[in-house]
């Protein structure tokens, strides 16, 4: 018998896409997944595997080099379909910077080299001028205010039709002019942001877990207090935006 | 062209620690760097890595120092071009001559690709690739880029460890007779962990060449090196395999310097001077017991600090920030392999980013005591509830440390210093 209820997790490539602390969202999951009173599983998705896992209930990929993008591009497109069918059937997955891109339709590196996505998003990638490496503030209607971390030199296009997470209060985001910030699709959500982004923005964790339990056992579990140090992190996130960058607090009135 | 009066305003002015004194003089004479060294008999050494620079820098000095040599060097800290005009200034006579034979200096990683071409080092250590403040130079291979402008503009040998697969590439690019090795490993190497396979995009093959300089057992502070044909027993009281990694290249590069030539006496006396502390760290005596404060500036550092030992019975604080010196992405604690702290917990965080680590213990489940955002008050606080059993350990990165020290040196009279200094 089994009254345990579990929640699997699929980590992407965690050796070659997870440069900038991204595992803290396992980590984030995990947990959050235990508070909200399922049994969490983490599955690692490696280059050599060539099906996924029975059971996914999120997916989270990170970012990595461009190197890293590489050497997973031709192992992630095996399974094109695979994510696909997942995402239309409403699996909620959290895709950051590297994985962002290549879960669009291409990505053109600083070098000139074009890599394919798997196009399940219709966003388009191409390295811009320089690197974007700040802190990164945006609204989002879903889930408020998002805090944390950029490092990457990506120009994101939405296609028509393709919604962004949020929008830039301090940052780049997706780098175009029209300010936005990473994409929405399904239950998939695209974005930048790294820091990494789930420990200080539970809003987005507790949305993944609250998916995936409606997805798999068809009920809403009830809201979970966040960790008590959410509040303190975040205010330390902001605060440190505001001094490192006294034009842009200059600029809010 | 700096007048003298000028000079030796400026070395008054430079005697301690700042960097404005060389800002100044590279202000007035760009070239002031270059020209200074080009009149050096004896060349110039470039020290470059992520990690380990002040170690190798430090132990080659003594090396050099003690076989006669008068060595120009630069202080831990100051490794971008203001401080190294700075260290000039300082070495200086009034006349403008350098009062030395030969420059041995660490020079960070990106300063280290334009300054070679300009000061043509006639040997260089290339000692690894890790992640470093990532946010400044943007990707590792990126780093590994600089490195390879630096051993291109290298006259000379260009040092490798055989076994850092993180600069192998490096070493491939480079003309086989240029490019040498040692080996500090005395055993098969680990597996390497997950921190090591996310760097391991620059490396390359295992170099076919043999290692000019090899340990060849290390046991009981006593070190076997084989030196070209010879071998040397010397003391070596330094444990930490990433220490005896870089005494290995101080090692080597004396080697590749003198040659035959090498005093093994005088090597004998310089090693035997080298001490390790706590990691790298500095200890402090205050009413409640000791406290040890280690640097850790990446998780590469801060994973290898970790492995030496067991935190079951330390007491420890974490003290992280995240201005500019010390890369404003504090995302790296994530990579920190901090479950060496779960039996024991942490007893403070604090620092610009305390909650930061509150969150990243309280996400692995890793007990805490407090959170104290005020470095000041965290320490006070932790020195307050020392327990005489055990000794505290502070974790911290750059600024926190430049902010942490002298409220320690308040507590307490300074027990022992760096052992690298």
């Amino acid at each position: 018998m089994s009254t345990e209820r579990e929640l699997h997790i699929l980590h992407l490539y965690p050796v070659e896409m997870s440069t900038y602390g991204d595992t803290g969202n396992i980590l984030a999951l995990v947990s959050r997944a235990r508070a909200h009173g399922f049994v969490p599983r983490v599955d690692r998705l490696t280059a050599d595997c060539t099906e996924l896992p029975e059971q996914v209930d999120v997916v989270v990929g990170g970012g990595g080099q461009d190197s890293g993008q590489l050497r997973i591009e031709a192992a992630l497109g095996r399974l094109a379909d695979r994510f696909r069918a997942l995402t239309e059937d409403g699996a909620p997955m959290l895709l950051i910077c590297g994985m962002y891109q290549l879960f669009g339709n291409s990505y053109v590196t600083g070098e000139g080299t074009t890599m394919r996505g798997i196009g399940v998003l219709d966003v388009d990638t191409k390295a811009g001028v320089g690197r974007r490496s700040d802190d990164i503030c945006v609204d989002s209607p879903e889930f408020g205010r998002l805090l944390g971390y950029e490092n990457h030199s990506g120009i994101t296009v939405l296609g028509e039709g393709t919604p962004a997470l949020g929008t830039v209060v301090y940052g780049s985001g997706n780098g175009s002019e029209d300010g936005t910030e990473g994409a929405r699709f399904h239950n998939l959500i695209g974005t930048y942001i790294h820091g990494p982004i789930l420990p200080k923005n539970p809003a987005v964790t507790d949305w993944l877990i609250r998916t995936a339990a409606q997805r798999r056992y068809g009920v809403l579990p009830d809201p979970v207090p966040v960790p008590e140090y959410t509040e303190g992190a975040r205010a330390q996130a902001w605060e440190q935006l505001v001094r490192a960058h006294p034009e842009f607090r200059m600029n809010r009135h | 062209m700096v007048g003298k009066a000028l000079r030796a305003a400026l070395r008054a002015l430079g005697r301690h620690a700042t960097s404005l004194p060389g800002k100044v003089a590279l202000r007035l004479s760009p070239g002031l760097i270059s020209k200074s060294l080009s009149g050096l008999p004896e060349g110039v050494v470039f020290v470059t890595g992520t990690n380990g620079k002040t170690t190798t820098t430090s132990v080659l000095t003594a090396l050099l120092r003690a076989q006669g040599l008068r060595v120009l060097t630069n202080a831990s800290g100051s490794n971008m071009r203001q401080g190294i005009a700075t260290e000039i200034l300082n070495r200086s006579t009034l006349g403008g001559r350098l009062d030395a034979d030969i420059a041995v200096l660490e020079v960070d990683e990106a300063v280290a690709a334009t300054l070679a071409p300009e000061v043509h080092p006639r040997l260089a250590i290339v000692l690894n690739v890790h992640r470093d403040q990532l946010d400044r130079y943007g990707e590792v291979d990126t780093t590994a880029g600089l490195l390879a402008k630096v051993a291109a503009a290298t006259t000379g040998p260009v040092i490798f460890d055989i076994d850092e697969r993180s600069v192998a590439g490096i070493a491939a690019g480079l003309p086989s007779e240029q490019a040498v090795f040692f080996r500090s490993r005395t055993i098969p190497a680990a597996p390497p962990d997950a921190d090591e396979i996310s760097d391991a995009p620059t490396g390359g093959p295992v170099p076919q060449a043999a290692p000019v300089v090899q340990l060849l057992s290390h046991r009981d502070e006593q070190a076997v090196f084989r030196l070209g044909e010879q071998q040397v027993t010397v003391p070596l009281h330094l444990q930490a395999s990433y220490q005896v990694a870089d005494a290995t290249a101080a090692v080597a590069a004396l080697y590749e310097l003198l040659g035959d030539r090498v005093d093994t006496e005088g090597m004998s006396r310089a090693l035997a001077q080298v001490h390790p502390a706590f990691g790298r760290g500095e200890a402090f005596s205050v009413s409640g017991g000791t406290i040890y404060v280690v640097l850790v500036k990446n998780p590469h550092s801060f994973n290898t600090v970790l492995r030496q030992r067991d935190y079951d019975v330390t007491q420890v604080m974490l003290a992280m920030n995240s201005e500019y010196a010390d890369g404003r992405d504090i995302s790296w604690i994530w990579d920190v392999h901090m479950d060496a702290f779960r039996p024991a917990g942490v007893s403070v965080s604090s620092g610009g980013r305390s909650y930061d680590v509150a969150l990243r213990l309280y996400y692995d489940d890793i007990p805490l005591g407090r959170v104290v955002p005020d470095l000041e008050a965290g320490v006070r606080a932790f020195a307050h509830g020392l327990s005489a059993d055990h000794p505290g350990i502070i974790f911290c990165n750059y600024t926190s440390m430049l902010a942490i020290r002298p409220v320690l040196q308040r507590l307490a009279a300074v027990q022992g210093g760096p052992d690298e200094h």
